[in-house]
């Protein structure tokens, strides 16, 4: 579907999946762990290589669910890759190799067929689509540290000392952590909403399911950090709330997109 | 030439005869210089409260060993009267590859008491750096102490084995820091003002923690802990009131009742906006009412809960020595790799030089012969019998190289030796 490319995604999709069983395995067997890092880093270069290649060719098209998939991965995985090598700590992979492999394949499954978002196009589209893109990786990341956070405080109260506890940072480093990237993906979503609501004439907040949804997450994600910095929330409750928020991106990326009639990914 | 070892530690001696081979500061000038006087190529003396060891390079360890020995023996702590046969039961000996695997798996922490601890890594680069200033150490024994010193950090950097705390303060300490980012500047309050809270504040405030209010029942003794480490004292019954002020509380008065009750804390966590708080009820019986550990925002751990730390510290240390382990096998290979490398080097170095010794002749003659060249025609000739020259040694320089692995090492440079009429220079141990 992508000629030369194919195999590259291809590869990378195997490699991410071997990655993600590695990363469950390693939860109890801490020997696997540099295996899974090797895999992941091996599908973060084969992920760039296709990327690199869609794009010299011209054959990115970021209203098709799966190139749009394949680089919103690569912006998630290329922060983890970043992380991991920088805390020396592949904890987050546990949590997030699954998430992403599931994506990928799923989206290979479906397939590439070139949609349309009604009333962009041309540069603006590209922008639209790449803030909103940017502004989800963003969330997504601060949800998977929301989850770090749960399972670190359930290690910490439960007194479970286990492989996990030892892997994973502070609660204060993962509830900074996961503030920071909310505050980065929810301006970054306010501009795609608005971008998206100036241009695209005729589609408003209830004409369509997927802006009505952006528009849940958006209040969520705001709520998030409103709450945080008004009520000097965090901790437990804080990452509650940013797990619903990564149910919502999930659903907002894949099921969501089936009943859109304004953001057509060609299903 | 080879590497060998003598030495005794924890495991091979008891501690008195072990503090009796530990060299006290500036005690070990005296002690090197000694070892001048014995036939090794190379020596380093490394001296900790656990172990001595002595490593060496000579052409037959097993004959230096005997004087060795009695190196030993005549330290100036050795027990008095102790002879060389009653030292040989407590020594280990160990030569080539598994003195070179001995010396990094010291490095790494791997032969220590408490596996994985750090402190030896800065006594193997000390012990090195004496010899090094004693002219004792050569170019053999930079490579083999330099690679030690790299096992050591690798292991320290790239696994957690010197990482989790294996005494129950320390433990404290390490659990409060899977709370808080950092200990830095934080407030403390410590609940009693005997032994224990003194320790465990001691660890506390080298962890960072900033400000301690000291809580006892008699302010008096509140108030001489709290000189001693520049706290605050404040009574007993204070303490409920200004705990939403501090992140840390140690509890160790003994009192027979709960001294903090699960209302007090309730409120204090209420106070804080949600920031949390660490407790840690060291006191038997206990001072704050186990119910506060289902509150959100507190963290309560008592001694059991401290020891089951320790306990599973203590696994994970020997979990991770697997992987160090392997950092170990891995530099072990590249100094035997660089070993083997080494017993090619001269032979190869001495054909190079020779070689180019008769370029520069010939050279030099054939010019004398052509005054009419130009510079730009010399110029041409001399890079042609340069590249002549590379591509002739090319293909002999590779195969030695593969041959410096191989058993046939020794024989091979031998008969290229002969074949050149070269003297190639040994390498080992020729420093001193």
């Amino acid at each position: 579907m992508w000629g030369p490319a194919t195999l590259l995604v291809g590869a990378t999709a195997l490699l991410y999946t071997l990655a993600a069983i590695l990363h469950l395995v390693a939860v109890l067997r801490r020997e696997v762990e540099r295996w899974a890092g090797w895999l992941t880093r091996s599908g973060w270069i084969t992920q760039t290589g296709a990327l690199l290649l869609l794009g010299v060719t011209g054959r990115l098209r970021l209203t098709s669910l799966l190139d749009f998939t394949l680089l919103f991965c690569w912006l998630l995985m290329t922060a983890y890759v970043g992380l991991s090598v920088w805390m020396r700590s592949e904890a987050a992979g546990s949590f997030v190799l699954p998430v992403v492999a599931s994506a990928l394949v799923l989206s290979l499954g479906v397939g590439e067929h070139v949609g349309q978002v009604d009333g962009l196009s041309g540069g603006f589209l590209l922008w639209h689509v790449g803030v909103a893109m940017i502004a989800y990786v963003c969330l997504f990341i601060a949800s998977v540290v929301g989850a770090l956070y749960l399972v670190q405080e359930g290690n910490l109260r439960r007194k479970r000392w286990g492989r996990l506890y030892y892997r994973m940072p502070s609660l204060e480093d993962l509830d900074n952590w996961a503030v920071r990237f909310a505050w980065l993906g929810h301006p970054l979503l306010t501009l795609t909403m608005i971008s998206g609501l100036i241009q695209a004439h005729g589609l408003w907040l209830f004409s369509d399911p997927k802006i009505f949804f952006t528009g849940l997450l958006w209040l969520l994600w705001g709520g998030y950090l409103l709450m945080r910095h008004l009520r000097g929330w965090g901790g437990r409750r804080a990452a509650w709330v940013s797990l619903a928020g990564l149910v919502g991106i999930l659903a907002n990326w894949f099921l969501i997109n089936l009943l859109s009639a304004g953001h057509r990914f060609g299903l | 030439m080879e590497v060998a070892l003598l030495g005794l530690n924890h495991q091979t001696a008891p501690l008195a005869l072990r503090e009796g081979f530990a060299v006290p500061a500036g005690g070990l000038v005296p002690l090197l210089a000694q070892l001048h006087t014995l036939p090794v190529a190379e020596a380093v003396l490394l001296s900790t409260c656990n172990r001595t060891e002595l490593y060496i390079i000579a052409a037959d360890p097993s004959q230096v060993r005997p004087a060795l020995i009695q190196y030993l023996c005549q330290m100036e702590g050795a027990p008095a009267g102790l002879t060389p046969k009653d030292l040989t039961a407590h020594l280990y000996w160990q030569t080539g590859k598994k003195a070179v695997s001995h010396l990094y798996r010291v490095a790494a922490g791997l032969d220590s008491m408490v596996i994985g601890e750090t402190q030896i890594l800065g006594q193997v680069r000390e012990a090195y750096r004496a010899a090094s200033e004693a002219n004792l150490v050569s170019k053999t024994f930079h490579q083999l102490f330099t690679g030690a010193i790299t096992a050591g950090k690798r292991a320290q950097h790239e696994t957690r084995i010197g990482q989790t705390a294996v005494s129950v303060s320390y433990a404290a300490v390490d659990l409060a820091k899977k709370v808080f980012h950092s200990l830095q500047g934080r407030r403390c309050l410590a609940l009693g003002a005997g032994e224990t809270a003194k320790l465990t504040v001691k660890h506390l405030q080298a962890a960072g923690v900033g400000s301690i209010l000291i809580a006892n029942r008699t302010l008096a003794r509140a108030e001489n802990l709290a000189d001693l480490i520049d706290g605050e004292a404040i009574p007993l019954a204070e303490a409920a009131k200004r705990l939403h002020e501090v992140d840390v509380v140690i509890a160790s008065t003994g009192a027979p009742g709960y001294v903090l009750t699960a209302e007090a804390v309730a409120d204090a966590i209420k106070a804080r906006r949600g920031r949390p708080i660490f407790f840690f009820d060291i006191a038997v019986p206990r001072d704050i009412d186990p119910a506060i550990g289902q509150f959100e925002g507190a963290f309560l751990y008592d001694l059991d809960d401290l020891q089951a730390v320790v306990k599973a510290n203590m696994a994970e240390r020997l979990a991770e020595a697997k992987e160090a382990e392997r950092i170990v096998v891995d530099e072990v290979e590249k100094f035997q790799t660089w070993l083997q490398d080494q017993a090619v080097v001269p032979t190869i170095r001495a054909l190079r030089d020779k070689v180019e010794q008769l370029r520069q002749e010939e050279l030099a003659r054939a010019m004398g012969r052509l005054p009419e060249l130009s510079e730009r025609e010399r110029q041409v000739i001399e890079a042609m019998t340069v590249t002549l020259v590379n591509k002739i040694l090319n293909d002999p320089t590779q195969a030695l190289k593969g041959l410096a692995r191989d058993e046939r090492a020794d024989s091979m440079t031998e008969l290229v030796a002969q074949l050149f009429k070269l003297a190639p220079e040994t390498t080992d141990g020729g420093g001193r």
